[in-house]
């Protein structure tokens, strides 16, 4: 049984350690103390915790005041209430203004399980994308989190940090070196490419082992930089493997499947397929339902990369 | 008080003059809005502020929001008359590769702490600064107006909620009461009924003024100063285009075009 670690902790506990040697960092809170698992943080420095409640606009407008002041602020939210509820307040007040603050969106897309429809945030990946001057991130393990956070504070402009914040086993070495906009190649192959970023990977290295019973290797892609893409990772894939497969925790329509197929018709046109959510809401249910229901299991994984690789079998 | 009461009219008098060849020199723009505050921004830089024009990110310095962004070409009258840029700037106000676009943008013009243009905004920034100035326990105080019609947007009263919550002294917010928004009067849209009295109910310290008295806006912003443990509303009673009688008090004085001859007119006026 794999060592889990709660991510939130390793979130909380990374802020508490860089606060300690940068004493610009702060967090705030919309009644979301318990829920982003930053208590710790609020106990360590109490006068660098603020929390507005629930009003979300004013917490990036505060966030947009404490980063020109020179601070960098943390907001914390359920996902759909720190993407698309807030749009125009990280437009105006942070991104156009190239102000950084890391609006951290909590329990992304069937991470918020029973929480249901109304707080699975299947867009929020395509709501920000097009906002010029974002950054989007999303994590895979604790080791890729503690050094994403320290990487992601002076860039000039709002940074979307997506991230479930339960327990996750490590997939990454302690030797592990992060760069941020840098993809990951979790498994080699030289079939098909799984690009994938999030809890969807744990899917994917599922799915990549099943392929390899077929006889099909795939090459398993980390995109935890959903923007600015790797555009070279993507490339390489398509040149050295033919065919991709995108798999996410989001509708197919702007998100990571989106961005990659952007790249592939501009560089190297193959032929892709994307696992994800088809255009629809959640509904309550819990994780492994939600996967079944809604095409986004290793099923659903092995049966794309497996149809844009039947020619090579027939 | 550093300067008269002579002074400062003189001085507002002339920041009216500058924002009508601004606003002339393109033929359009905000007129309304830019004009109604110039005299809380007279006595706010000319006698309020810990500021240098010589180095507009002084640390610890006070800082200020104009929330109602589109009031932009007041403020730019003051800040060119108190030296952050060339005088001469005034006359490229929104035109191509210009340093004064028509909402307020900290990264194009020297002396504009924070970039507004999209209503209901500029409070929470205001409060965020005034946050990191506690953090930084600089004693500095952070200032912004909002409007009316703006004030329509929830977002102000979020902003305006969990400022008093977390009791902000250092900020003092003016409310440009002038009663009009782009449509019609505000009472005909969404009335404030009594704007004073909402902010008292949100925990403010309220004072309420004539926004064109030099005088009264010093003395209010001093009795500001005092109180220490709620943010400071003071509502102006203000009319929209005041300095040009033609169009003071008017709807469409918002945004209008300015010919050569409504300039001349808007200097008599301003003699």
């Amino acid at each position: 049984m794999e060592n889990k670690v709660e991510m939130r902790k390793v979130f909380c506990d990374t802020l508490i350690e860089l606060a300690k040697t940068d004493d610009r960092i702060c967090i705030i809170n919309s009644d979301s103390r318990q829920i982003s698992g930053t208590l710790a943080f609020e106990e360590a420095y109490p006068d660098r915790a603020f929390n507005v409640g629930i009003a979300e606009a004013n917490m990036v407008g505060v966030a947009a005041g404490l980063a020109v002041s020179g601070k960098r602020p943390f907001a914390h939210a359920f996902g759909p209430f720190m993407s698309r509820r807030v749009l125009d307040q990280l437009t105006i007040s942070l991104a156009y203004g190239r102000l950084n603050a890391v609006l951290v969106g909590l329990s992304p897309g069937i991470t918020a399980e029973i929480n249901g429809g109304t707080h699975q945030g299947y867009d929020d990946i395509a709501a920000i994308r097009g906002i010029a001057n974002t950054t989007i991130v999303e994590p895979f393990d604790g080791v890729q989190l503690r050094q994403m956070i320290p990487a992601i504070l002076d860039l000039g402009g709002p940074v979307y940090l997506r991230y479930d914040r339960g327990a996750t086993a490590d997939f990454y070495d302690p030797d592990y070196h992060y760069q941020l906009g840098k993809a990951d190649v979790l498994r080699e192959g030289t079939d098909v490419t799984l690009i994938s970023s999030g809890i969807m990977l744990v899917q994917c290295l599922e799915a990549a082992d099943a392929l390899q019973e077929k006889g099909i290797h795939a090459r398993v892609l980390n995109m935890h930089t959903i923007k600015p893409i790797d555009r070279e990772a993507v490339v390489k894939a398509a040149q050295e493997t033919g065919r991709i497969v995108t798999v996410e925790n989001h509708n197919i329509i702007g998100g990571l499947g989106s961005a990659v197929a952007e790249v592939l018709a501009e560089n190297c046109p193959v032929l892709m397929k994307r696992v994800g959510i088809r255009d629809r809401f959640g509904e309550v249910g819990n994780r492994a339902y939600l996967r079944q229901c809604l095409g986004i299991d290793t099923p659903n994984i092995v049966e794309a990369a497996m149809e844009l690789t039947k020619e090579n079998r027939a | 008080m550093q300067h008269s009461i002579q002074e400062l009219t003189e001085l507002a008098r002339e920041a009216r003059r500058t924002t009508m060849k601004m606003i002339a020199s393109l033929g359009k723009g905000h007129v309304g809005g830019a004009l109604d505050i110039v005299d809380v921004l007279t006595v706010l830089y000319y006698e309020q502020m810990n500021i240098d024009p010589k180095d507009p990110s002084m640390p610890g310095r006070d800082r200020f929001v104009l929330s109602k962004g589109h009031g932009g070409p007041g403020l730019y009258s003051i800040l060119a008359m108190k030296g952050y840029f060339d005088p001469k700037e005034i006359y490229t106000l929104n035109k191509p590769g210009t340093m004064l676009p028509s909402h307020c943008d900290r990264l194009l013009t020297p002396g504009i702490d924070m970039t507004t243009g999209s209503l209901g905004q500029g409070l929470s920034a205001a409060v965020g600064m005034a946050l990191a100035d506690r953090m930084d326990r600089n004693g500095a105080r952070v200032y912004c107006i909002i409007g009316d019609g703006e004030s329509q947007e929830g977002q102000i009263w979020e902003a305006g909620m969990y400022a008093a919550q977390a009791k902000l002294g250092s900020l003092t917010c003016f409310l440009d009461l002038n009663g009009q928004q782009i449509d019609n009067p505000v009472d005909k849209v969404n009335s404030m009924i009594d704007a004073a009295a909402k902010w008292r109910a949100f925990g403010w310290n309220v004072q309420e003024i004539d926004g064109h008295d030099l005088q009264a806006i010093y003395d209010a912003i001093e009795q500001a100063k005092t109180c220490t443990d709620k943010p400071n509303m003071i509502v102006l009673h203000t009319i929209k285009g005041k300095g040009w009688k033609k169009v003071e008090g008017t709807t469409k004085c918002h945004s209008m075009p300015v010919t050569a001859e409504d300039l001349e007119d808007a200097l008599r006026d301003l003699q």
